[in-house]
Order: structure tokens, then sequence, then C-alpha cells
């Protein structure tokens, strides 16, 4: 039993020590001996970012993306034909709010050693992300159109969940940034607008809605 | 008679609860818009300075990146580009909602933005600065060309004297701060590259 615990505990060691990794200090060690011309240079990769990192970039890309579909839908209702300070207030917010988002996740994956490609910046696997929207549209389409937009952000949030979940190695780090910064509020922001297309639908069932369609935009305005 | 009667009162049922999604167009004189711009070159240019500004806020994102990188590890670099990535973003929005203002973009606006792609090659912080003092120049020329076209008959007086104020203003001021800049790093990179970049990335 004893020689049991004994070689169980080595095993331990051996483990311990192999998952231990001396990359930088052999390189500074290799660096300093062999007096080379260019600088040692170290790396902050580590755990499942490469995992991740294609994930979080089409994530970049789709922020971008729809934080510019967001802020022209917002200048849509800001004209004097339209003239919606609710609608223009809500789509402006969300451009802001993808936009931050953009950068944030340029943040995060260069914290954790990645880089980001603005080289395809206007790619993004999901070519229904990718098809140009007819961006001017009524109250109630416009309303069905964010809300589409919502729940595309949060599959790609998801995605980049499950691939720091599911990879080997996993990416707690990123999990659980995914999931305090974008998934609660995308839950929230995905059961706000539809509970606004099925209240302006309902207010627009009947033949002459336009005052429902004002009284909607005010209360947007208040929110 | 009472089942004519019956239809009919289903029939106003049936209409009455037809979704009507599509707002009748209300007719608003337009004479106040006053711009009687046959050629329609200034609002022409305007749409592409919209266009520009935008491209100018995702090369500055590209440029904030690679300074976030750990092997390049420039965070105030990082921090300076990521501001002027939302300055850009807000000149464009600002253009927009002048537009808007001015009783344009009442329709066709899905076109006027499109994201496109950027390469940007960083060598050092001083190149960062330098291309960044290139690229404000280009914006300045442009906004003095599209300054240059909405003065021509008819002329847009109060878009000229908006940009001239508040656009060209922030161009020149941003152009004095990235050269002076530029120059201050470079006086301190002289002899000592790399510690000069070092320190001048913790005073930014």
């Amino acid at each position: 039993m004893k020689s049991f615990i004994a070689v169980a505990l080595f095993a331990g060691i051996i483990a311990m020590a192999s998952a231990e990794n001396y990359a930088c200090h052999t390189n500074v060690t290799v660096g300093c001996t062999n007096n080379v011309q260019t600088p040692v240079i170290c790396h902050a990769r580590f755990g499942g970012i490469d995992n991740v990192e294609s994930g979080i970039q089409s994530y970049i890309n789709l922020n971008l993306h729809k934080s510019y579909q967001y802020l022209l839908m917002s200048a849509f209702y800001n004209s004097y034909q339209k003239n919606r300070p609710g609608f223009n207030k809500l789509y402006k917010s969300m451009s802001d709010r993808s936009f931050d988002d953009a950068i944030e996740l340029i943040k995060h994956v260069t914290r954790r050693g990645g880089q980001v490609d603005f080289r395809a910046i206007s790619q993004h696997p999901n070519s229904i992300a990718q098809s140009k929207l007819k961006l001017e549209e009524d109250e109630l389409h416009s309303l069905g159109i964010a809300l589409d937009i919502e729940k595309t952000l949060t599959a790609d949030a998801t995605h980049v969940h499950y691939q720091s979940t599911h990879g080997r190695p996993h990416d707690p780090h990123t999990a659980h940034f995914v999931e305090e910064k974008y998934l609660g509020r995308q839950a929230d922001s995905v059961r706000q607008l539809s509970g606004y297309v099925n209240d302006l639908s309902k207010i627009m069932n009947q033949r002459d809605p336009s005052l429902g369609v004002y009284l909607f935009d005010q209360y947007l305005e208040k929110q | 008679m009472m089942k004519l009667f019956a239809a009919l009162l289903l029939l106003a049922v049936a209409v009455n609860a037809q979704m009507t999604c599509r707002l009748e167009q209300q007719r608003i004189p337009t004479e106040w818009i006053g711009l009687n711009d046959k050629t329609g070159q200034c609002l022409e240019e305007m749409r592409k300075q919209i266009q520009m500004e935008i491209n100018a806020s995702n090369i500055y994102l590209a440029m904030a990146a690679h300074f976030s990188r750990d092997v390049v590890n420039r965070p105030g670099f990082a921090e300076h580009f990521f501001k002027s990535a939302r300055e850009e973003r807000e000149h464009g929005s600002k253009l927009i909602e002048y537009l808007s203002m001015r009783g344009q973009l009442t329709e066709s606006v899905t076109d006027l933005i499109q994201l496109i792609d950027v390469d940007v090659k960083v060598e050092s912080g001083a190149d960062a600065l330098r291309q960044a003092l290139e690229l404000e120049t280009k914006v300045t020329k442009s906004i003095r060309s599209l300054i240059k076209t909405c003065e021509k008959s008819p002329n847009w007086y109060h878009l000229v004297d908006w940009l001239t104020g508040e656009f060209l203003e922030e161009q020149l001021t941003g152009q004095r701060d990235l050269a002076g800049k530029l120059s201050t790093l470079s006086k301190m990179m002289a002899s000592q590259g790399a510690l000069g970049e070092f320190l001048f990335d913790k005073q930014l």
C-alpha cells in the first residue's frame, strides 16, 4: 500500500513537472548565452486560447457589422419623415453597445496573447449575418430585424462559450468572460425585443394604428 | 338578407382585424429643405465622407489591437488608438445626424456604410503615429474638398460653416497633437530606441 502511494505520488510529481513549462526561461537562457541579435520574445498564450481565438475573431467581426447596421437603422428613424425619437434612441444604444463589445473582445483576446485580424473584418462565417438586409423598414419590421440580430449575436457568444468549454484544453477564463459579459445581457436583450415586437404587433392589429405607433415610440423614448 | 348582413359583418370584422404595418406616408412640404442640388454632388461627397470616417475608425481599431498584443505591449498607444477609433465613429455618426437634420436620409440608408477590410502594418510606435498623421491629413484634405463642393451653387452655407467650424477645427488640433507626439517620441528614441518608446508609452 505504501509503495502504491509512493508510486502515485511520484506519478503526480512527474505529471506536475510535465505540466510546468519552461519555454520562456529556456528562451531567455538561449538568448543570453548565444548573444542573439534580436530580443527574446515570450508569449502570454495558455489554456485553450488556440480553440477560442477564431470564434472571438468572428464575434468581433459580427459586432462591428451589426453596430453599423444598428447605426443606420437609428439614422433612418431620425429622418423627418419617420421622426421616431424612441426607435432612434433604441437602435443607437444598441449600435454603441456592439461597438463597445467589439473593443472589449479585442482587449480580451489580446490579454490572452491572441491577435485580431482586420484584413478580413467584413467576413463572417454565418452567411445570413452577412447578407445585406434592407434597413428602410417600418417600425414593426425593424423590431423584428433587431430581434433577429440579437439572436445572431447571442448564437455567436454561445459558440465562443462552447469552444471554450468543449475544446481541449478548456478555456475557463474565456467561458467566464463570455458568461459574465454577454450571455445574461443577450438573453435580456432578446427577451426585451420579443416583448416589443409582440406588444407593437398587438397595437397595430387594427385599421389605423398610427396613434398606437406614436404612443409606442413615446414609450421607447422613456426607456 | 340576414345572411348577407352576417357576411358583411364578418367581412367588416376581418378588415378591422387586418394588420396594417405600413403607415401611410404623409405629405410634408419639402420647400424647407431648399436644396436645389440637381447634381447631387455635395450629398454624394457627404456620403463618401461618412464612409471615410468609418474606415478611419477601423484602421485605428486595428492599430489599437496591434498595440494590445503581448509581444508589442504598448497599453498607452493601445488606449490612444481605441479612443481615436471611437472619435472617428462619432464623426461618422455626427455627419449622419447632420444629414437627417437637413431633411435627408428619408430613404437609401442601407448603403451608407460598408464594413471594409483594412490591412494595417505597424512597425513601431513612431510608425503608427506617422501613419495616423498621414491618415488625418488625408481626411482633412477630403473635408476641404467636400467644403469646396458644397460651396458651389447652391451654396450649403450652414453645412460649409459647420464643417469648417467643427470638423476642420478638430482635424487641425488633432494633426498638431499627432505631429507633436511624433516629434517628442522621435527625439526620445534618437539614441535609446526601446527605452524611449517604453517611457513614451507610459506617458500617453
